[in-house]
């Protein structure tokens, strides 16, 4: 509950801060967001449970805020060359990414539908600006208002959800003990478990448009292609990250009513999977591949969520924390190429390992860990959701999805081929020397070193973190 | 004279959500979209505050006003984007923005 405090407080007083002088608006807000990182510890041994039945900061979403604050720290620490184009706004430009984490953790602990609402329209709305911060880029001016247009029709679906909820149940409370709570209340009275049904499908139509799951997914590759690099790192780790957790959230607190939903997410999960890799597998652009391959990786995640089991969420944490940490390797690394050779296509990798070994190789390294190649957490993520997945419908009297795990393991061998694609050009195709890029700061490729680091060493502290979870 | 009930408020919700849901699926105009995804927000408002009197509850109400604050919002945000958009290509058309289809 503080840290959500202390990012409200950084992203106005980075606001500020820019109006005096733009040059410190980074430094406030990676200070800020620091500062927010350590005030997680103390709120994970304080977990917060409103009175008023809004927001209930568990350990697993206080764990989950964590994540995010330290995507966001990344970000924002890192940012030095890649929002030059902002100019004078720059400092606006982390504020409204600071507001979008603030709806990010709201989103981690809601404990009521008028909070969902409120934290999906803190996460976006800054991200509809955020979009189009490129303002004379006339594809960021696309990707901003497709995805204002697109993100405000979901929203209003899943408004749409969240009435015929109450209409049926009375309540906006989730969460399994209290007893308003929308299970509990007044169900099942003329026709409220047809309009709770309709409700949660609506609700889950607005959600998987956040996280860009299929079939929702039109949007994303358009958005995640024309905003500036910075922000579709952004949007492909906080905000899936928050939508997932959301979803779950809510899955989780409908409980027996989910089972019914169950062949929904499968059927979901499997789509998100095979488009976005068949996709994925014929683009030209870098950036447009790491947006298609975020549905597949989407799909992964609805995968985990099929079961509707409390024990999933550490198993999707530990894949959203590899998911999140190779995106933003291979982001930042392409925003370094992208930003000198204007070009964001695969050519513009070509022969980057000659000129700048350690780039090269830790980009490769993120791109091993997304194409889930054992010794990395990319490998360990996948495998954790399948093992689930697997347990669960072994136990399952109906056979569960064990299928949906094959067609999740056919399709990750598939991504290796367009993840392979990277690698080659860097590697093995003679360089194109027409612009030059020069060599990284090593303040940064120190940290793009660590992240690889974590990569490495995460899946050795998989059981803690999970024990962590239900502590 | 038949009383008006609860059903009566879906059914006229449900319509003016379905009109708003065609209308940004078929209008070409982006602010003729932006007032699409407005009337689907009001058809929302409809709805809670009918629910909100149906289970003598005011939570419901609550919400509306919420969901006004942040259309408000949405609004402000939505049509600053257009200016910018309407700045860079003198035109509200959405089918004109296809720059990023490969």
């Amino acid at each position: 509950m503080i840290a959500l405090v202390t990012v409200l407080l950084t992203a106005i007083i980075t606001l500020f801060v820019n109006l005096v002088n733009t040059k410190w608006s980074r430094p406030v807000a990676t200070i800020g967001l620091a500062i927010a990182l350590g005030v997680c510890f103390y709120d994970f041994s304080n977990p917060y449970e409103d009175a008023s039945e809004m927001l209930y900061f568990s350990h697993a979403s206080t764990i989950f805020s964590g994540l995010t604050i330290l995507i966001g720290l990344i970000l924002i620490g890192l940012s030095e060359y890649s929002i030059t184009y902002a100019g004078k706004n720059r400092g606006d430009v982390y504020a409204l990414m600071l507001f979008s984490i603030c709806g990010a953790l709201i989103l981690f602990a809601y404990s009521n539908l008028l909070m969902l609402f409120l934290g999906v329209e803190i996460l976006s709305i800054p991200l509809y600006v955020l979009a189009g911060s490129d303002k004379d880029n006339l594809a960021s001016n696309e990707s901003s208002l497709k995805y204002f247009l697109q993100g405000a029709f979901a929203t209003g679906i899943l408004l749409f959800g969240i009435a015929l909820i109450y209409g049926a149940s009375g309540s906006f409370v989730i969460g399994g003990s209290k007893a308003n709570n929308i299970i509990n209340y007044q169900l099942y009275t003329g026709g409220g478990l047809t309009m709770f049904n309709m409700g949660v499908f609506m609700m889950m139509f607005g959600l998987a448009f956040k996280i860009a799951a299929a079939p929702f997914h039109f949007w994303s590759a358009d958005v995640y292609e024309g905003a500036p690099d910075l922000i579709t790192a952004f949007m492909a780790t906080v905000v899936k990250t928050a939508g997932i957790v959301a979803i779950s959230i809510f899955l989780l607190s409908i409980g027996f009513l989910n089972k019914q939903w169950e062949m929904t997410f499968a059927i979901m999960a499997g789509l998100s999977l095979i488009v976005g890799n068949f996709s994925a597998l014929k683009q030209m652009s870098f950036k447009r591949t790491l947006a298609y391959s975020s549905i597949s990786h989407a799909g992964y995640l609805m995968l985990g969520i099929t079961i509707n089991d409390p024990i999933i969420i550490p198993t999707l944490l530990f894949y959203l924390l590899a998911y999140s940490i190779s995106t933003l390797v291979l982001m930042i690394g392409m925003n370094w190429v992208a930003g000198h050779t204007g070009k964001h296509d695969f050519t513009a990798f070509n022969g980057l390992a000659k000129k700048h070994p350690v780039l090269a190789g830790l980009m490769a390294v993120a791109m091993l860990s997304m194409a889930g190649l054992p010794p990395l957490s990319g490998f360990f993520g996948k495998y954790f959701i399948f093992a689930e997945v697997f347990n669960h419908s072994a136990l399952s009297k109906d056979g569960g999805f064990w299928w949906l795990v094959l067609v999740a393991a056919i399709n990750s061998v598939i991504s290796i081929y367009y993840y392979f694609r990277i690698i080659i050009a860097m590697f093995f195709s003679p360089a194109i020397s027409e612009e030059e890029v020069p060599a990284m700061p090593t303040v940064n490729l120190f940290v793009l070193g660590l992240m690889c680091l974590g990569l490495l060493v995460a899946p050795l502290f998989a059981t803690q973190l999970y024990g962590l979870m239900f502590y | 004279m038949t009383e008006v009930t609860a059903e009566h408020y879906i059914i006229l919700a449900t319509t003016l959500f379905v009109i708003g849901v065609a209308g940004v699926l078929i209008r070409r105009n982006a602010i003729v979209v932006l007032m699409c995804v407005e009337l689907m927000l009001n058809a929302v408002n409809l709805l809670m505050v009918a629910f909100s009197s149906h289970h003598k509850d005011s939570a419901g109400q609550i919400f509306v006003f919420f969901i006004m604050v942040v259309a408000a919002a949405e609004v402000a945000v939505g049509l600053a984007i257009l200016v910018m958009v309407y700045r860079n290509t003198r035109s509200t058309d959405v089918s004109l923005l296809d720059q990023l289809k490969n």
